[in-house]
């Protein structure tokens, strides 16, 4: 029986990344909590990882 | 604007509210190249019951074994907080080529947001010392999370906790939310006369 083991460590591709910093952000919620910008001006953003898989037999 | 608590407890509990939590869309496998691809929500909310939590907690900390694993949980059920800027814009998946509908919030759909009148979502102010502007939950994209990545990620990531009335006011909420019955628009069919109703 083969064992799959997946390496990720080569390849990593980030698709759309979240710029912080570069995001659009309305004056309002920016003048309110300036130092919170890291937890509420983000956006859910999309990663893909590809990697090489080997086989162990066991 | 609700209450939160800052302490952190051991186990993952309900209405604890994370940063930077990863969704496993897929993984595939083709010719010896694995593909995974993962979305990454910058703030999310636990909406698994607490004694689901706790049991589930108790269970994994037992040092004796037990005859059965009856009270393990094999996820938990967490929806996403979106700012409400991007939410009044229609922007808050923009980053995943997501368009989602504007709601003006000038007028009654933004009011409605506010209110908490709409199913679909819950809105939220955060205290001043709580990092988060205003936010919303967007019922509707709830996912599930393994219950040991998110125990672990609560080390690092655990931002606070939604204290208690609120939290159960989110879970109604969201137990409503979920158990709408959509009925169908009957627009051919011959509406009855009311009585009185002369022709």
């Amino acid at each position: 029986m083969n064992d799959k083991k997946a390496i990720f460590s080569k390849e990593y591709v980030q698709e759309s990344k979240t710029a912080i910093d570069g995001e659009q952000k309305t004056q309002e919620s920016v003048d309110v909590k300036t130092d919170s910008a890291k937890y509420g001006i983000s956006k859910p953003s999309r990663i893909i990882i590809r990697g090489t898989v080997s086989y162990d037999k066991g | 604007m609700i209450k939160v608590n800052k302490d952190k407890l051991e186990w993952v509990s309900q209405g604890d509210i994370f940063k930077d939590v990863d969704y496993i869309e897929y993984v595939v496998e083709k010719d010896g190249v694995i593909e995974a691809s993962k979305i990454r929500f910058p703030l999310i909310i636990v909406l698994s019951q607490e004694c689901d939590l706790r049991y589930d907690f108790k269970f994994r900390s037992a040092k004796s074994e037990t005859k059965t694993q009856d009270k393990l949980l094999l996820s938990v059920l967490v929806a996403p907080l979106y700012n409400v800027e991007h939410v009044y814009a229609g922007e808050q998946l923009s980053e995943l080529n997501i368009i989602m509908e504007p709601i003006n919030r000038n007028k009654t759909p933004g009011e409605d947001l506010r209110k908490n009148l709409r199913p679909r979502y819950h809105y939220l102010e955060f205290p001043a010392d709580i990092p988060i502007v205003s936010s919303v939950i967007d019922f509707k994209h709830y996912f599930s999370v393994n219950v040991d990545y998110l125990r672990e990620l609560k080390k690092e990531n655990f931002v606070c906790k939604v204290s208690e009335l609120y939290r159960e006011d989110i879970s109604h909420r969201f137990a409503s939310f979920l158990s709408r019955i959509g009925l169908p628009e009957l627009a051919d069919q011959p509406v009855a006369e009311k009585p009185g109703q002369n022709k």
